[in-house]
């Protein structure tokens, strides 16, 4: 349980007051985890906001350095920063301001072999990026680990917001970007913000819009940004709200994470996906389990890192997906190693990462991951039982 | 009968404009057929189309006053 210091009462005193947030929205935001994917211009103002009311833990994904051409809209950054990287100037910047939270920093660019990894330890996720290969990514990974992200992205003097992917109080789940755009637009067509212009006035706007929306859901006060789709013209203050449905089709498409790989890296060759959900290298639930009864050499590799999966493999070692990546190629000689992760993609990946580095015989992903195993074993119980 | 269009993002700088009216369409399809063939950059572009502010994906049929938003995704950051 959060306590607070006399300090924190202080120092959060006039948003405690209000009584939408309180003191239980503050304990709230104080041990919320929140990851904001791209820390430019929607991503500086919403960084501020954050660390500013408390938000416990916040993660910065940016692989980016500082240029001075940055300066006049991302307001995070100032001239001594030029040539730093985005995510530890982000940091230092911010824990100025809030010394108290924590601030995790991954000067990396988002793709699919990193992302399951970090969004798997928050719970909120905005989108501050400016390209289409990864919003797809984080929309499809955020169904995949069922996660809100908060979208925004500006044209000129125009800005829209979404949340998307939220569950509402009562579970019904809103709709995702693809149910939007299903499709992931050629990036080509689509000038950058070197090219088209932009003012920091808009980003700040829209990517404090962005911090207010986790805010309110973190807080759960407010009705959430979910369904529907802010747009914003600072040219002449109107505001629009547009319905979005959820479309079922579109969310199936969201999860078919292996045929959708080349809308996170447009230019990914063959090789690099050559073992990603191959037949040969995955295991279903009930292949496992015969697989148990009548074979001794079996290691099971545990990478989850949802705390919240309560059903694990008996006896499996767990260790995170950088440590399994890192054993050498004894390790797995002489066993059927099995990898499972939560829904069996960060899985697959790791054993396409390791049949790239050595040649393995009867290297295995979870096919489904640990929920489907859970769901597996719930039946095959019932059936026992019968 | 009149119906009112407002264009976004891109779609500004297509057409150039950011609002138009057409009068004597029964149907959003129509609608859309009439601008693709007056603003032929329009076939390229990536959007959606919203009618009375709830995005919509089938034809369906306007009524007078009806506002008609053509909202395509937004790229930056």
């Amino acid at each position: 349980m959060t306590i607070l210091s006399n300090d924190d009462l202080n120092r959060y005193s006039r948003q405690i007051v209000l009584n939408e947030i309180g003191l239980e929205g503050q304990k709230k935001l104080l041990s919320a985890k929140v990851l904001v994917i791209g820390a430019g211009g929607l991503g500086s103002p919403a960084l501020l906001l954050l660390a500013a009311a408390g938000v416990g833990n916040i993660g910065i994904v940016d692989f980016d350095k500082v240029d001075i051409s940055n300066l006049q809209r991302q307001i995070l950054y100032d001239e001594l920063q030029i040539g730093i990287l985005k995510a530890y100037a982000a940091k230092e910047k911010l824990a100025k301001i809030n010394s108290k939270i924590n601030i995790f920093t991954y000067p990396e660019k988002l793709s699919i072999n990193n992302a399951l990894n970090i969004l798997s330890n928050y719970d909120f996720v905005i989108d501050g990026t400016d390209n289409f290969p990864t919003r797809y990514l984080i929309n499809d990974i955020c169904v995949a680990l069922d996660k809100p992200f908060v979208m925004g992205a500006i044209h000129k003097f125009e800005g829209q917001v979404s949340v998307f992917n939220y569950k509402n109080s009562s579970g019904n789940p809103g709709p995702t970007y693809r149910c939007l755009y299903p499709v992931s637009p050629k990036q080509e067509q689509f000038p950058n913000c070197a090219q088209l212009g932009v003012l920091g006035s808009l980003t700040s706007i829209i990517g404090s819009i962005q911090a207010n929306e986790v805010i309110k859901m973190i807080t759960g006060s407010g009705n959430v940004l979910s369904g529907e789709m802010l747009i914003f013209n600072i040219l002449n203050n109107s505001f629009f709200k547009l319905k979005i449905k959820r479309n079922e089709v579109s969310v199936k498409k969201s999860l078919d994470i292996s045929n959708n790989l080349k809308d996170y890296q447009p230019n990914l060759n063959a090789e690099e996906i050559k073992h990603f959900d191959d037949e040969k290298y995955s295991i279903n639930p009930s292949n496992l389990y015969r697989l148990f009864s009548k074979e001794k050499k079996i290691k099971v590799i545990d990478i989850c890192t949802d705390l919240s999966l309560k059903t694990r493999i008996p006896n499996s070692i767990k260790m995170n997906y950088n440590e399994l990546i890192a054993q050498n190629e004894q390790f797995f000689s002489g066993f059927n190693t099995i990898i499972c992760c939560e829904i069996g993609i960060k899985s697959s990946f790791a054993v396409n990462e390791l049949l790239k580095k050595y040649k393995i015989e009867n290297l295995f992903s979870l096919k489904g991951g640990l929920l489907a195993w859970t769901e597996f074993i719930k039946t095959e119980s019932n059936y026992e039982r019968e | 009968m009149k119906v009112s269009i407002l264009f976004f993002g891109r779609l500004i700088d297509k057409t150039g404009k950011d609002k138009l009216e057409v009068e004597d369409f029964s149907n959003l399809n129509d609608v859309l057929n009439y601008l693709k063939t007056n603003f032929p950059a329009l076939s390229d572009e990536v959007f959606k189309v919203a009618v009375n502010q709830n995005f919509v994906d089938e034809n369906i049929s306007l009524n007078s006053g009806d506002e008609i938003a053509l909202m395509p995704p937004f790229a930056g950051g």
